[in-house]
């Protein structure tokens, strides 16, 4: 969910509307396009990197290793859903979606590093 | 007299209108300006501001080349991309006024439709990596931790050949936005010896701007979208639906980033002609870029080009051509074959490329 722009007696603020799942889920065209890059000549580390990269929208929010296999949380900056994909030598492994309330915490995580006051509704 | 002047004006009134009127739906008639619509053919090799003319008036084009160095991003909340609304000396770079906007838009529904099947790519890269190019495979990563990767495709940033046509070396790095680099010395452009001024390298002029000229396949130009900055990208498609699929939101991280998140690409002021004139740079090349959202494969009959510094000759040379080889053991690849033209030193120094990026791959054992 975009955080919405408010110009208050305080100057510029961001306003983060009540929780909706809807609001924060993954779509299926950004999970369906993170797939196409399985199996890529670069490592995932390598292609999120990358200056051209076409993720440069999502950041880096997490990261875990379990099973010998490393995991990357990654939360669209904009509209803020996430997605978490196991990062490989060879692009990227599995692509899950994480649940909007996730992706929801994740992104009322960043709110005190913002520039400007988030005001947070309901 | 006096009863006809009415009619008369009536008439002119009419005519205007309706010389107006044919001239829009005449499909064979830039609406903008009196002169023959290009051809779809002909739209791959003409210089995009002559075709934007066809269909922007002179103001809306300067709303458009008026866009640049402008902030394109102010409704992004998230703190990774608060660097790309400042500029290299780290003032506030001004919001996109409406009628930026709405240029711009237009700009992007006249250009876009060229990005289709047949259409002709290029994508400029560093000399750098010409060896691994030409070897087909190259090494990234740490000294620590070498990955050997197979370069056969085009990825990243990429335009219209149109949208360099004719351009010398240093042209090029300006129009493509390539002084990104910050180092004394760089693959594009190298330190000036002043602040916020960088000039074209040392490499460049010694060797030329290479690039892959490639033939774009109808999945290759749908994954190809146009990059623009949240603001701009939510007006374009609230104005037509269409750039919800042909665009991508990339918002500017980092100040001195030439990226423009305007989707058309620019040098970010830094560069200069001549190192000891500070204000003298290039001019702007109206364009449209591209970023390619998933790899695209080279494809038989893509040529490696290389095109000079110093702008007295701007013809290009093909360097090498992507064709298909046998194998001794009978199976056929896809590989890089030097012209045979070449001129002997050019031959030995991408030579020497190919060897020392080969060695690399072996050493790192690919």
């Amino acid at each position: 969910m975009p955080l919405l722009r408010r110009e208050t007696g305080d100057g510029t603020a961001w306003v983060r509307p009540p929780f909706r799942p809807e609001d924060y889920a993954a779509p299926d065209d950004a999970v369906a396009w993170f797939k196409r890059w399985q199996g890529d000549a670069l490592s995932a580390e390598a292609i999120l990197a990358d200056r051209e990269s076409p993720f440069a929208n999502y950041v880096e929010v997490a990261r875990r290793t379990s099973d010998g296999r490393t995991w990357i949380t990654l939360l669209e900056a904009s509209r803020e859903f996430a997605i978490e994909i196991e990062a490989l030598r060879e692009g990227f492994g599995e692509v899950v979606p994480q649940p909007p309330r996730r992706a929801y915490e994740l992104a009322c995580a960043r709110d005190p590093l913002r520039s400007r006051p988030v005001i947070r509704e309901g | 007299m006096r009863p006809l002047r009415r009619p008369f004006l009536f008439v002119s009134l009419f005519a205007a209108l309706f010389s107006q009127a044919v001239l829009a739906a005449n499909p064979g008639q830039c609406p903008a300006v009196h002169r023959p619509m290009p051809t779809a053919e002909e739209r791959q090799h003409l210089e995009p501001h002559f075709i934007l003319r066809c269909f922007l008036s002179i103001a809306e084009l300067d709303l458009v080349a008026g866009a640049l160095d402008h902030d394109a991003q102010t409704t992004v909340a998230d703190p990774a991309f608060d660097s790309g609304q400042l500029n290299p000396d780290g003032s506030m770079r001004p919001p996109l006024s409406a009628a930026q906007i709405a240029a711009l838009i237009k700009m992007h529904l006249v250009l876009d439709q060229d990005m289709r099947a047949g259409a002709i790519l290029r994508k400029f890269i560093p000399n750098s990596d010409v060896g691994g190019f030409l070897f087909g495979r190259t090494v990234i990563g740490s000294p620590a931790s070498p990955q050997v990767v197979a370069t056969n495709t085009v990825r990243g940033f990429v335009g219209l050949e149109r949208n360099t046509n004719g351009l010398g070396a240093g042209e090029t790095v300006a129009a493509l936005g390539l002084d990104f680099e910050t180092g004394a010395l760089g693959q594009f452009t190298d330190a000036a010896g002043v602040a916020f001024r960088r000039k074209i390298s040392v490499e460049v002029l010694a060797h030329g701007l290479h690039s892959i000229r490639h033939v774009m396949s109808a999945q290759a130009a749908s994954d190809a979208k146009i990059p623009l900055a949240k603001d701009l990208r939510d007006a374009a498609i609230a104005a037509a639906a269409s750039f919800s699929s042909r665009s991508l939101e990339m918002n500017r991280n980092g100040q001195s980033n030439p990226y423009t998140g305007l989707g058309y690409s620019a040098d970010i002021g830094v560069l200069t002609i001549k190192p000891n004139d500070g204000d003298a740079g290039y001019p702007l090349h109206l364009n449209e870029e591209d970023v390619m959202t998933v790899p695209t494969p080279l494809s038989v009959g893509d040529e490696l080009l290389m095109r000079k510094a110093d702008g007295s000759d701007r013809s290009e040379r093909v360097i090498a051509r992507y064709l298909p080889v046998r194998n001794a053991d009978g199976t056929v690849t896809n590989q890089w074959l030097m012209a045979r033209n070449l001129p002997r030193a050019l031959a030995r120094y991408y030579n020497g490329l190919f060897n020392q990026a080969k060695a690399r791959v072996l050493a790192a054992g690919g």
